[in-house]
Protein backbone atom coordinates (compact mmCIF):
# COMPACT_ATOMS: atom_id res chain seq x y z
CA UNK A 1 0.00 0.00 0.00
CA UNK A 2 1.78 3.68 -0.81
CA UNK A 3 0.66 5.85 1.18
CA UNK A 4 -0.39 9.47 1.14
CA UNK A 5 2.87 10.32 2.96
CA UNK A 6 5.10 8.73 0.15
CA UNK A 7 2.77 10.55 -2.61
CA UNK A 8 3.84 13.25 -1.15
CA UNK A 9 7.61 12.76 -0.91
CA UNK A 10 10.12 14.21 -2.40
CA UNK A 11 11.70 13.21 -5.80
CA UNK A 12 14.79 12.49 -4.11
CA UNK A 13 13.42 10.85 -1.50
CA UNK A 14 11.39 8.84 -3.85
CA UNK A 15 14.13 7.61 -5.77
CA UNK A 16 15.87 6.43 -2.73
CA UNK A 17 13.40 4.04 -1.82
CA UNK A 18 13.53 3.04 -5.71
CA UNK A 19 16.82 2.72 -5.61
CA UNK A 20 16.82 0.43 -2.97
CA UNK A 21 13.90 -1.43 -3.57
CA UNK A 22 11.90 -0.30 -0.24
CA UNK A 23 9.52 0.57 -3.27
CA UNK A 24 8.07 -0.24 -6.25
CA UNK A 25 7.98 1.85 -9.41
CA UNK A 26 4.41 -0.08 -10.57
CA UNK A 27 2.66 0.16 -7.17
CA UNK A 28 3.82 3.76 -7.09
CA UNK A 29 2.48 4.48 -10.63
CA UNK A 30 -0.67 2.58 -10.03
CA UNK A 31 -1.06 5.07 -6.58
CA UNK A 32 -0.09 7.91 -8.59
CA UNK A 33 -2.82 6.97 -11.97
CA UNK A 34 -5.35 6.97 -9.20
CA UNK A 35 -5.29 9.65 -8.27
CA UNK A 36 -5.04 11.22 -11.46
CA UNK A 37 -7.97 9.71 -12.17
CA UNK A 38 -9.86 10.56 -9.46
CA UNK A 39 -8.76 13.74 -8.30
CA UNK A 40 -7.31 15.20 -11.80
CA UNK A 41 -10.96 16.04 -13.27
CA UNK A 42 -12.15 17.88 -9.93
CA UNK A 43 -8.99 20.48 -10.53
CA UNK A 44 -9.66 20.24 -14.14
CA UNK A 45 -5.60 19.50 -14.57
CA UNK A 46 -5.48 16.45 -16.77
CA UNK A 47 -5.88 16.32 -20.78
CA UNK A 48 -4.91 12.28 -21.19
CA UNK A 49 -3.78 9.84 -18.96
CA UNK A 50 -1.39 7.46 -20.38
CA UNK A 51 -2.09 4.52 -18.60
CA UNK A 52 -0.73 1.93 -20.58
CA UNK A 53 2.39 3.72 -21.67
CA UNK A 54 2.80 4.67 -17.91
CA UNK A 55 2.57 1.24 -16.46
CA UNK A 56 5.31 -0.06 -19.34
CA UNK A 57 7.67 2.23 -18.12
CA UNK A 58 7.23 1.19 -14.50
CA UNK A 59 7.61 -1.89 -15.41
CA UNK A 60 10.79 -1.55 -17.35
CA UNK A 61 12.08 0.40 -14.72
CA UNK A 62 11.36 -1.92 -12.08
CA UNK A 63 13.31 -4.40 -14.26
CA UNK A 64 15.98 -2.41 -14.46
CA UNK A 65 16.42 -1.86 -11.53
CA UNK A 66 16.56 -4.92 -10.32
CA UNK A 67 18.72 -6.19 -12.87
CA UNK A 68 21.15 -3.74 -11.35
CA UNK A 69 20.87 -1.35 -14.10
CA UNK A 70 19.69 1.90 -12.27
CA UNK A 71 19.71 5.17 -14.31
CA UNK A 72 19.86 7.87 -11.73
CA UNK A 73 17.28 9.75 -9.34
CA UNK A 74 14.61 9.78 -11.79
CA UNK A 75 14.20 6.46 -12.66
CA UNK A 76 10.67 4.39 -11.81
CA UNK A 77 9.81 8.34 -10.78
CA UNK A 78 6.09 8.99 -12.42
CA UNK A 79 5.62 12.84 -13.57
CA UNK A 80 3.02 14.91 -15.41
CA UNK A 81 3.61 16.90 -18.84
CA UNK A 82 2.19 20.20 -20.14
CA UNK A 83 0.24 19.02 -22.97
CA UNK A 84 2.26 21.61 -24.45
CA UNK A 85 4.79 18.84 -25.53
CA UNK A 86 5.03 16.39 -28.39
CA UNK A 87 4.70 12.23 -27.50
CA UNK A 88 4.54 10.13 -30.25
CA UNK A 89 0.97 8.54 -30.50
CA UNK A 90 -0.36 10.69 -27.83
CA UNK A 91 -3.00 13.58 -28.61
CA UNK A 92 -1.24 16.97 -28.18
CA UNK A 93 -3.95 19.73 -28.24
CA UNK A 94 -2.02 22.88 -26.55
CA UNK A 95 -4.83 23.58 -24.29
CA UNK A 96 -7.01 24.41 -27.38
CA UNK A 97 -10.10 22.89 -28.97
CA UNK A 98 -8.43 23.28 -32.72
CA UNK A 99 -5.58 21.12 -31.69
CA UNK A 100 -7.58 18.75 -29.88
CA UNK A 101 -7.36 16.04 -32.18
CA UNK A 102 -3.35 16.53 -32.95
CA UNK A 103 -0.73 13.23 -32.74
CA UNK A 104 2.48 14.16 -33.14
CA UNK A 105 4.79 11.34 -34.78
CA UNK A 106 7.57 12.03 -32.23
CA UNK A 107 8.31 13.02 -28.58
CA UNK A 108 9.87 16.58 -27.33
CA UNK A 109 13.11 16.34 -26.94
CA UNK A 110 11.98 16.99 -23.10
CA UNK A 111 9.61 13.68 -23.24
CA UNK A 112 12.98 11.33 -24.38
CA UNK A 113 15.31 13.55 -22.14
CA UNK A 114 13.06 12.42 -19.51
CA UNK A 115 12.18 8.56 -20.48
CA UNK A 116 16.54 8.20 -21.15
CA UNK A 117 16.34 9.41 -17.30
CA UNK A 118 13.80 6.49 -16.66
CA UNK A 119 11.39 8.63 -15.38
CA UNK A 120 7.76 7.28 -16.20
CA UNK A 121 4.94 9.59 -18.11
CA UNK A 122 1.38 9.32 -16.32
CA UNK A 123 -0.31 12.04 -18.36
CA UNK A 124 -0.87 15.09 -20.58
CA UNK A 125 -1.08 18.19 -18.18
CA UNK A 126 -4.18 20.91 -18.74
CA UNK A 127 -3.12 24.20 -19.55
CA UNK A 128 -4.54 27.41 -20.93
CA UNK A 129 -5.22 27.59 -24.37
CA UNK A 130 -2.33 28.24 -27.26
CA UNK A 131 0.25 28.65 -24.15
CA UNK A 132 -1.47 31.89 -22.54
CA UNK A 133 0.14 34.38 -25.34
CA UNK A 134 -2.98 36.17 -26.39
CA UNK A 135 -4.26 38.00 -24.06
CA UNK A 136 -6.63 35.09 -21.84
CA UNK A 137 -8.60 37.53 -19.15
CA UNK A 138 -10.39 34.08 -17.39
CA UNK A 139 -9.43 31.43 -15.83
CA UNK A 140 -11.73 29.47 -17.74
CA UNK A 141 -9.33 30.01 -20.89
CA UNK A 142 -8.95 26.25 -21.91
CA UNK A 143 -11.28 23.70 -23.08
CA UNK A 144 -10.57 21.44 -20.37
CA UNK A 145 -12.07 24.03 -18.04
CA UNK A 146 -10.36 26.13 -15.40
CA UNK A 147 -7.36 24.92 -13.31
CA UNK A 148 -8.28 24.78 -10.08
CA UNK A 149 -5.70 25.04 -7.20
CA UNK A 150 -6.06 22.15 -4.89
CA UNK A 151 -5.58 24.97 -1.75
CA UNK A 152 -9.12 25.95 -3.06
CA UNK A 153 -10.77 24.65 -5.64
CA UNK A 154 -12.78 27.98 -6.51
CA UNK A 155 -9.48 29.62 -6.96
CA UNK A 156 -7.64 29.73 -10.05
CA UNK A 157 -4.38 27.54 -10.07
CA UNK A 158 -2.91 29.87 -12.54
CA UNK A 159 -1.13 29.85 -15.89
CA UNK A 160 -0.33 28.55 -18.65
CA UNK A 161 0.94 25.62 -16.50
CA UNK A 162 -2.23 25.30 -14.59
CA UNK A 163 -2.08 21.79 -14.69
CA UNK A 164 0.83 20.80 -13.91
CA UNK A 165 0.90 23.01 -11.29
CA UNK A 166 -2.56 21.68 -9.84
CA UNK A 167 -1.32 18.24 -10.02
CA UNK A 168 2.53 18.08 -8.51
CA UNK A 169 0.49 20.23 -5.44
CA UNK A 170 -1.86 17.97 -5.03
CA UNK A 171 -0.05 15.00 -5.09
CA UNK A 172 -1.32 13.48 -8.36
CA UNK A 173 2.51 13.50 -9.82
CA UNK A 174 5.59 13.34 -8.14
CA UNK A 175 6.88 16.37 -10.55
CA UNK A 176 5.75 17.84 -13.76
CA UNK A 177 7.59 19.65 -16.75
CA UNK A 178 5.79 23.26 -18.32
CA UNK A 179 7.10 26.42 -20.07
CA UNK A 180 7.42 29.67 -19.64
CA UNK A 181 7.22 32.68 -22.06
CA UNK A 182 5.91 35.11 -19.68
CA UNK A 183 5.39 33.88 -16.07
CA UNK A 184 4.29 30.77 -16.97
CA UNK A 185 5.82 28.18 -14.78
CA UNK A 186 6.48 30.97 -11.70
CA UNK A 187 2.90 32.23 -11.77
CA UNK A 188 1.28 28.95 -11.11
CA UNK A 189 3.31 27.30 -8.81
CA UNK A 190 3.31 30.48 -6.68
CA UNK A 191 -0.37 29.99 -6.76
CA UNK A 192 -0.30 25.92 -5.99
CA UNK A 193 2.35 26.15 -3.43
CA UNK A 194 5.28 24.95 -5.39
CA UNK A 195 8.67 25.15 -6.01
CA UNK A 196 8.63 26.06 -9.84
CA UNK A 197 11.75 26.85 -11.89
CA UNK A 198 12.41 28.83 -14.70
CA UNK A 199 15.94 27.95 -16.05
CA UNK A 200 18.06 30.77 -18.12
CA UNK A 201 16.93 30.81 -21.67
CA UNK A 202 18.77 28.36 -24.08
CA UNK A 203 19.27 25.72 -20.65
CA UNK A 204 16.68 23.41 -21.83
CA UNK A 205 15.75 22.50 -25.61
CA UNK A 206 12.15 23.76 -26.69
CA UNK A 207 11.85 21.21 -29.70
CA UNK A 208 8.46 19.09 -29.91
CA UNK A 209 6.90 22.18 -27.60
CA UNK A 210 4.63 24.58 -28.95
CA UNK A 211 5.85 27.86 -30.00
CA UNK A 212 4.45 30.55 -28.25
CA UNK A 213 7.43 32.94 -28.68
CA UNK A 214 10.90 31.99 -30.61
CA UNK A 215 12.55 34.86 -28.27
CA UNK A 216 11.47 34.23 -25.13
CA UNK A 217 9.91 30.40 -24.54
CA UNK A 218 11.86 28.32 -21.87
CA UNK A 219 11.08 24.83 -20.40
CA UNK A 220 11.25 23.74 -16.78
CA UNK A 221 10.48 21.78 -13.68
CA UNK A 222 7.84 22.39 -11.10
CA UNK A 223 8.06 20.18 -7.95
CA UNK A 224 7.61 20.26 -4.49
CA UNK A 225 10.91 21.53 -3.83
CA UNK A 226 14.06 23.36 -4.85
CA UNK A 227 16.08 20.31 -4.39
CA UNK A 228 14.18 18.26 -6.80
CA UNK A 229 14.20 21.22 -9.13
CA UNK A 230 17.69 20.86 -9.70
CA UNK A 231 16.93 16.96 -9.89
CA UNK A 232 14.54 16.93 -12.80
CA UNK A 233 16.51 20.39 -14.61
CA UNK A 234 19.66 18.33 -14.28
CA UNK A 235 17.77 15.46 -16.58
CA UNK A 236 16.24 17.79 -18.82
CA UNK A 237 18.94 20.58 -19.54
CA UNK A 238 21.59 20.13 -22.67
CA UNK A 239 22.19 21.27 -26.06
CA UNK A 240 19.67 20.04 -28.62
CA UNK A 241 20.73 20.13 -32.59
CA UNK A 242 17.01 20.37 -32.56
CA UNK A 243 16.62 23.91 -31.12
CA UNK A 244 19.55 26.29 -32.40
CA UNK A 245 19.08 28.24 -29.26
CA UNK A 246 20.33 25.87 -26.54
CA UNK A 247 23.91 26.35 -24.91
CA UNK A 248 26.54 23.83 -24.94
CA UNK A 249 26.81 24.65 -21.26
CA UNK A 250 26.59 21.46 -18.93
CA UNK A 251 24.05 21.74 -15.74
CA UNK A 252 25.13 18.68 -13.68
CA UNK A 253 22.93 18.60 -10.51
CA UNK A 254 23.55 15.43 -7.79
CA UNK A 255 23.04 17.52 -4.90
CA UNK A 256 24.15 20.65 -3.32
CA UNK A 257 27.59 21.17 -1.94
CA UNK A 258 28.06 22.18 1.77
CA UNK A 259 28.45 26.07 1.54
CA UNK A 260 30.18 28.04 3.56
CA UNK A 261 29.81 31.40 2.94
CA UNK A 262 26.67 33.35 3.39
CA UNK A 263 24.54 33.90 0.07
CA UNK A 264 24.34 37.93 -0.93
CA UNK A 265 20.77 38.95 -2.15
CA UNK A 266 19.43 41.77 -3.11
CA UNK A 267 15.25 43.11 -1.71
CA UNK A 268 14.27 44.97 -5.11
CA UNK A 269 12.72 48.10 -4.31
CA UNK A 270 9.09 48.34 -5.63
CA UNK A 271 8.77 44.38 -5.59
CA UNK A 272 6.61 44.20 -2.50
CA UNK A 273 5.37 47.13 -0.98
CA UNK A 274 1.96 47.47 -2.95
CA UNK A 275 1.30 43.83 -2.94
CA UNK A 276 -1.91 42.39 -0.96
CA UNK A 277 -1.22 43.13 3.23
CA UNK A 278 -0.34 39.03 3.10
CA UNK A 279 1.54 38.54 0.40
CA UNK A 280 3.49 41.67 1.92
CA UNK A 281 3.75 40.15 5.40
CA UNK A 282 4.77 36.81 3.90
CA UNK A 283 7.85 38.61 2.07
CA UNK A 284 9.02 40.74 5.00
CA UNK A 285 8.90 37.26 7.57
CA UNK A 286 10.91 35.43 4.55
CA UNK A 287 13.24 38.03 4.22
CA UNK A 288 13.78 37.79 8.19
CA UNK A 289 14.31 33.92 7.53
CA UNK A 290 17.10 34.68 4.51
CA UNK A 291 18.99 37.30 6.54
CA UNK A 292 20.17 34.22 8.93
CA UNK A 293 21.95 33.02 6.42
CA UNK A 294 22.56 35.80 4.24
CA UNK A 295 23.37 39.43 3.47
CA UNK A 296 20.32 41.04 2.52
CA UNK A 297 21.13 44.43 0.90
CA UNK A 298 17.44 46.22 1.23
CA UNK A 299 15.68 49.04 -2.01
CA UNK A 300 17.68 47.60 -4.58
CA UNK A 301 17.33 49.85 -7.60
CA UNK A 302 15.86 48.02 -10.58
CA UNK A 303 17.26 49.11 -13.70
CA UNK A 304 14.14 51.51 -15.32
CA UNK A 305 13.47 50.43 -18.18
CA UNK A 306 9.38 49.47 -19.65
CA UNK A 307 9.87 45.47 -19.29
CA UNK A 308 6.15 44.75 -19.46
CA UNK A 309 5.47 46.65 -22.60
CA UNK A 310 8.37 44.52 -24.35
CA UNK A 311 7.58 41.69 -23.26
CA UNK A 312 4.28 42.29 -24.76
CA UNK A 313 5.22 43.79 -28.11
CA UNK A 314 7.33 40.94 -28.45
CA UNK A 315 4.83 37.92 -27.06
CA UNK A 316 1.79 39.38 -29.40
CA UNK A 317 4.14 40.05 -32.44
CA UNK A 318 5.89 36.44 -32.06
CA UNK A 319 2.57 34.67 -30.78
CA UNK A 320 0.61 36.28 -33.37
CA UNK A 321 3.16 35.07 -36.21
CA UNK A 322 3.63 31.25 -34.66
CA UNK A 323 -0.39 30.65 -34.66
CA UNK A 324 -1.10 32.57 -38.40
CA UNK A 325 -2.85 29.75 -39.43
CA UNK A 326 -5.71 30.10 -36.76
CA UNK A 327 -5.42 34.30 -37.76
CA UNK A 328 -5.86 33.33 -41.01
CA UNK A 329 -8.33 30.88 -41.49
CA UNK A 330 -10.53 32.35 -38.79
CA UNK A 331 -10.21 29.39 -36.38
CA UNK A 332 -9.49 31.77 -33.42
CA UNK A 333 -13.22 31.76 -33.42
CA UNK A 334 -12.38 28.37 -31.83
CA UNK A 335 -10.80 29.38 -29.01
CA UNK A 336 -12.71 29.06 -25.18
CA UNK A 337 -11.67 32.39 -24.13
CA UNK A 338 -13.15 35.88 -25.88
CA UNK A 339 -10.11 37.84 -25.37
CA UNK A 340 -7.94 34.57 -26.90
CA UNK A 341 -10.28 34.38 -30.02
CA UNK A 342 -9.28 38.29 -30.96
CA UNK A 343 -6.11 38.57 -29.55
CA UNK A 344 -4.05 37.56 -32.62
CA UNK A 345 -5.78 39.95 -34.55
CA UNK A 346 -4.62 43.12 -32.26
CA UNK A 347 -1.33 41.60 -32.95
CA UNK A 348 -1.06 41.24 -36.60
CA UNK A 349 -1.65 45.27 -36.05
CA UNK A 350 2.19 45.28 -34.79
CA UNK A 351 4.59 47.12 -36.88
CA UNK A 352 7.78 45.39 -37.72
CA UNK A 353 9.81 48.48 -36.57
CA UNK A 354 7.52 48.82 -33.61
CA UNK A 355 9.03 45.21 -32.95
CA UNK A 356 12.28 45.62 -33.98
CA UNK A 357 12.59 48.81 -31.45
CA UNK A 358 11.10 45.93 -28.58
CA UNK A 359 13.69 43.81 -29.68
CA UNK A 360 16.63 46.94 -29.55
CA UNK A 361 15.40 48.47 -26.31
CA UNK A 362 15.41 44.42 -24.58
CA UNK A 363 18.94 44.45 -25.29
CA UNK A 364 19.92 47.42 -23.16
CA UNK A 365 17.32 46.03 -20.83
CA UNK A 366 19.36 42.55 -20.96
CA UNK A 367 22.52 44.36 -20.50
CA UNK A 368 21.56 46.67 -17.41
CA UNK A 369 20.11 44.07 -15.33
CA UNK A 370 23.19 41.69 -15.90
CA UNK A 371 24.84 44.30 -14.71
CA UNK A 372 23.09 44.72 -11.46
CA UNK A 373 22.53 40.62 -11.20
CA UNK A 374 26.24 40.10 -11.37
CA UNK A 375 26.71 42.03 -8.14
CA UNK A 376 24.02 39.55 -6.25
CA UNK A 377 23.29 35.50 -5.95
CA UNK A 378 19.79 36.43 -6.29
CA UNK A 379 17.11 39.69 -6.19
CA UNK A 380 14.18 38.66 -4.44
CA UNK A 381 10.52 39.88 -4.26
CA UNK A 382 7.04 37.97 -4.33
CA UNK A 383 6.43 36.09 -7.02
CA UNK A 384 3.42 37.57 -7.40
CA UNK A 385 2.25 40.65 -5.85
CA UNK A 386 -1.43 38.70 -5.32
CA UNK A 387 -3.04 35.43 -4.57
CA UNK A 388 -4.89 34.02 -7.64
CA UNK A 389 -8.39 34.75 -8.50
CA UNK A 390 -11.54 32.87 -8.47
CA UNK A 391 -12.24 31.42 -11.32
CA UNK A 392 -15.13 33.03 -12.34
CA UNK A 393 -13.63 36.29 -11.95
CA UNK A 394 -11.74 38.25 -14.58
CA UNK A 395 -8.16 39.18 -14.17
CA UNK A 396 -8.94 42.65 -15.24
CA UNK A 397 -10.34 43.68 -11.99
CA UNK A 398 -8.02 44.68 -9.43
CA UNK A 399 -7.20 42.20 -6.61
CA UNK A 400 -8.15 43.22 -3.38
CA UNK A 401 -5.45 45.24 -1.47
CA UNK A 402 -3.08 45.22 -4.41
CA UNK A 403 -1.97 47.56 -7.12
CA UNK A 404 -3.96 46.99 -10.35
CA UNK A 405 -2.75 44.17 -12.64
CA UNK A 406 -0.67 42.97 -9.89
CA UNK A 407 -1.42 39.22 -10.22
CA UNK A 408 -2.00 39.48 -13.92
CA UNK A 409 -0.32 36.33 -15.87
CA UNK A 410 0.58 39.31 -18.32
CA UNK A 411 2.69 41.76 -16.58
CA UNK A 412 1.11 44.99 -16.62
CA UNK A 413 2.91 48.53 -15.75
CA UNK A 414 2.43 48.29 -11.94
CA UNK A 415 3.19 44.78 -11.59
CA UNK A 416 6.73 43.85 -9.78
CA UNK A 417 9.05 44.14 -11.93
CA UNK A 418 10.83 40.70 -11.49
CA UNK A 419 9.23 37.96 -13.17
CA UNK A 420 8.63 40.18 -16.56
CA UNK A 421 12.37 41.54 -16.63
CA UNK A 422 13.53 37.83 -15.71
CA UNK A 423 11.75 36.84 -18.94
CA UNK A 424 12.95 39.99 -20.93
CA UNK A 425 16.37 39.03 -20.03
CA UNK A 426 16.11 35.59 -20.37
CA UNK A 427 17.38 34.80 -17.18
CA UNK A 428 16.97 32.46 -14.67
CA UNK A 429 14.62 32.14 -11.53
CA UNK A 430 12.64 30.00 -8.62
CA UNK A 431 9.93 30.14 -7.00
CA UNK A 432 9.13 28.69 -3.49
CA UNK A 433 6.20 28.70 -0.73
CA UNK A 434 6.22 31.23 1.50
CA UNK A 435 3.11 31.23 3.41
CA UNK A 436 -0.34 31.67 2.79
CA UNK A 437 -2.85 35.28 1.65
CA UNK A 438 -6.24 35.53 1.22
CA UNK A 439 -8.60 32.75 0.69
CA UNK A 440 -5.85 30.39 1.55
CA UNK A 441 -3.87 30.25 -1.08
CA UNK A 442 0.06 30.12 -1.01
CA UNK A 443 2.27 33.15 -1.81
CA UNK A 444 5.60 32.60 -3.01
CA UNK A 445 8.95 33.87 -2.87
CA UNK A 446 11.12 34.75 -6.13
CA UNK A 447 14.71 34.25 -6.64
CA UNK A 448 15.83 35.99 -9.98
CA UNK A 449 19.48 35.24 -10.70
CA UNK A 450 22.17 36.15 -13.56
CA UNK A 451 22.13 33.95 -16.62
CA UNK A 452 23.12 30.13 -16.15
CA UNK A 453 23.20 30.46 -12.18
CA UNK A 454 20.39 27.93 -11.72
CA UNK A 455 22.64 26.19 -9.23
CA UNK A 456 23.19 29.18 -6.88
CA UNK A 457 19.06 30.01 -7.19
CA UNK A 458 18.50 26.65 -6.07
CA UNK A 459 20.86 26.42 -3.04
CA UNK A 460 19.60 29.85 -1.89
CA UNK A 461 15.65 28.66 -2.02
CA UNK A 462 16.90 25.51 -0.87
CA UNK A 463 18.19 27.09 2.55
CA UNK A 464 14.91 28.77 3.00
CA UNK A 465 13.23 25.46 2.61
CA UNK A 466 15.15 23.89 5.36
CA UNK A 467 14.46 26.77 7.69
CA UNK A 468 10.85 26.94 6.59
CA UNK A 469 8.51 24.06 5.94
CA UNK A 470 5.71 25.82 3.80
CA UNK A 471 6.86 23.47 1.33
CA UNK A 472 6.20 20.44 3.63
CA UNK A 473 2.06 20.96 3.84
CA UNK A 474 -0.33 19.64 2.30
CA UNK A 475 -3.77 21.16 0.46
CA UNK A 476 -7.41 19.78 1.47
CA UNK A 477 -7.73 15.92 0.74
CA UNK A 478 -9.58 15.84 -2.35
CA UNK A 479 -11.25 12.12 -2.20
CA UNK B 1 -21.16 34.54 -37.25
CA UNK B 2 -22.03 37.77 -38.47
CA UNK B 3 -19.55 39.17 -41.32
CA UNK B 4 -18.51 42.97 -40.48
CA UNK B 5 -18.01 46.02 -42.30
CA UNK B 6 -17.41 49.21 -41.80
CA UNK B 7 -21.17 50.59 -41.22
CA UNK B 8 -22.47 47.92 -39.40
CA UNK B 9 -19.27 48.14 -36.69
CA UNK B 10 -20.31 52.06 -36.89
CA UNK B 11 -23.75 51.13 -36.12
CA UNK B 12 -22.94 48.38 -34.06
CA UNK B 13 -21.00 51.04 -31.18
CA UNK B 14 -24.20 53.44 -31.57
CA UNK B 15 -27.01 50.28 -30.92
CA UNK B 16 -25.06 48.52 -28.33
CA UNK B 17 -27.35 47.44 -25.78
CA UNK B 18 -27.66 49.76 -22.67
CA UNK B 19 -25.08 48.27 -20.01
CA UNK B 20 -22.31 47.45 -23.21
CA UNK B 21 -22.99 51.22 -24.53
CA UNK B 22 -22.21 52.19 -21.19
CA UNK B 23 -19.15 50.44 -20.98
CA UNK B 24 -18.31 51.33 -24.39
CA UNK B 25 -18.86 54.73 -24.00
CA UNK B 26 -16.02 54.96 -21.30
CA UNK B 27 -13.70 53.23 -23.20
CA UNK B 28 -14.23 55.38 -26.29
CA UNK B 29 -13.30 58.23 -23.92
CA UNK B 30 -10.19 56.53 -22.84
CA UNK B 31 -9.55 56.12 -27.25
CA UNK B 32 -10.18 60.03 -27.15
CA UNK B 33 -6.22 60.72 -27.07
CA UNK B 34 -3.98 61.27 -29.54
CA UNK B 35 -3.88 58.09 -30.62
CA UNK B 36 -7.35 57.85 -31.22
CA UNK B 37 -7.01 58.41 -34.99
CA UNK B 38 -4.19 55.37 -35.13
CA UNK B 39 -6.51 52.92 -33.50
CA UNK B 40 -9.22 53.30 -35.47
CA UNK B 41 -7.36 53.17 -38.93
CA UNK B 42 -5.77 49.99 -37.59
CA UNK B 43 -8.82 48.76 -36.48
CA UNK B 44 -10.04 49.62 -40.03
CA UNK B 45 -7.13 47.25 -41.28
CA UNK B 46 -8.13 44.50 -39.15
CA UNK B 47 -11.44 44.40 -40.37
CA UNK B 48 -10.82 44.82 -43.82
CA UNK B 49 -8.31 41.62 -43.45
CA UNK B 50 -10.65 39.71 -41.25
CA UNK B 51 -13.62 41.03 -40.77
CA UNK B 52 -15.09 38.14 -42.05
CA UNK B 53 -13.88 36.35 -38.76
CA UNK B 54 -15.21 38.73 -36.45
CA UNK B 55 -18.52 39.14 -34.99
CA UNK B 56 -19.78 43.09 -34.02
CA UNK B 57 -18.98 42.53 -30.59
CA UNK B 58 -15.32 41.87 -31.21
CA UNK B 59 -14.35 45.57 -32.54
CA UNK B 60 -14.51 47.14 -29.24
CA UNK B 61 -12.19 45.19 -27.75
CA UNK B 62 -9.84 44.69 -30.33
CA UNK B 63 -9.73 48.80 -30.97
CA UNK B 64 -8.43 48.88 -26.64
CA UNK B 65 -6.38 46.22 -27.66
CA UNK B 66 -4.71 48.00 -30.63
CA UNK B 67 -4.62 50.85 -28.69
CA UNK B 68 -2.52 49.07 -26.02
CA UNK B 69 -0.03 48.04 -28.09
CA UNK B 70 0.25 51.84 -29.77
CA UNK B 71 0.58 52.81 -25.94
CA UNK B 72 3.64 50.04 -25.57
CA UNK B 73 5.11 51.07 -28.47
CA UNK B 74 5.16 55.02 -27.56
CA UNK B 75 6.67 53.71 -24.21
CA UNK B 76 9.38 51.53 -25.95
CA UNK B 77 10.16 54.57 -27.87
CA UNK B 78 10.73 56.78 -25.28
CA UNK B 79 14.36 54.79 -24.35
CA UNK B 80 16.89 56.42 -25.71
CA UNK B 81 19.08 54.38 -28.08
CA UNK B 82 21.13 54.78 -31.11
CA UNK B 83 21.78 53.42 -34.70
CA UNK B 84 24.25 51.18 -33.61
CA UNK B 85 22.23 49.62 -31.35
CA UNK B 86 21.17 45.61 -32.62
CA UNK B 87 18.14 44.19 -31.65
CA UNK B 88 18.47 41.21 -29.26
CA UNK B 89 19.26 38.58 -31.64
CA UNK B 90 21.54 37.97 -34.61
CA UNK B 91 21.62 36.26 -37.77
CA UNK B 92 23.83 33.29 -37.95
CA UNK B 93 24.88 31.91 -41.59
CA UNK B 94 25.45 28.61 -42.02
CA UNK B 95 28.89 27.04 -41.66
CA UNK B 96 29.66 30.07 -39.87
Amino acid sequence: MVTEDVLFSSVRSLGESIRTRKLSPVELTEAYLKRLEIIGPKLNAVVTITRDLALAQAKAAEREIASGKYRGPLHGIPYGAKDAFATKGIPTTWGTAPYRNQVFDYDATIITKLADAGAVLLGKLAMVELVGGLGYNTADASFTGPGRTPWNPDYFSGGSSSGPAAATAAGLVAFSVGGETGGSIVQPSSHCGLAGMRPTYGRVSRHGAATLCWTLDKVGPLCRSADDCGLVLSAIAGYDRLDQATSRRKFIYTGLPSRNKRFKLGVVKGSYERAQPEVRANFEKSVEVLSKFADVTHDIEFPDFPYGQILSTILYSEGTAAFRELVETGRMREMQNHADRIGGYIGTTISAVDYLQAQRVRKLARQALDELLSKYDALLGPTTTAVSRRVDEPFNRPAAGASRGAASATPQPQAAPLVPAGNVAGVPAITVPNGFGQNNIPTGLHFLGAAWTEQTLIAAADAFQRATDWHQRRPPKLM
Amino acid sequence: MAKRNRRRFLQSIAAAPLGVACAESAQAQEISSPLAGQVDELAELVNLRYGKYLTDGDMPEIKRGIERMLRNAETIGKVKITNANEPDFMFHPFGD
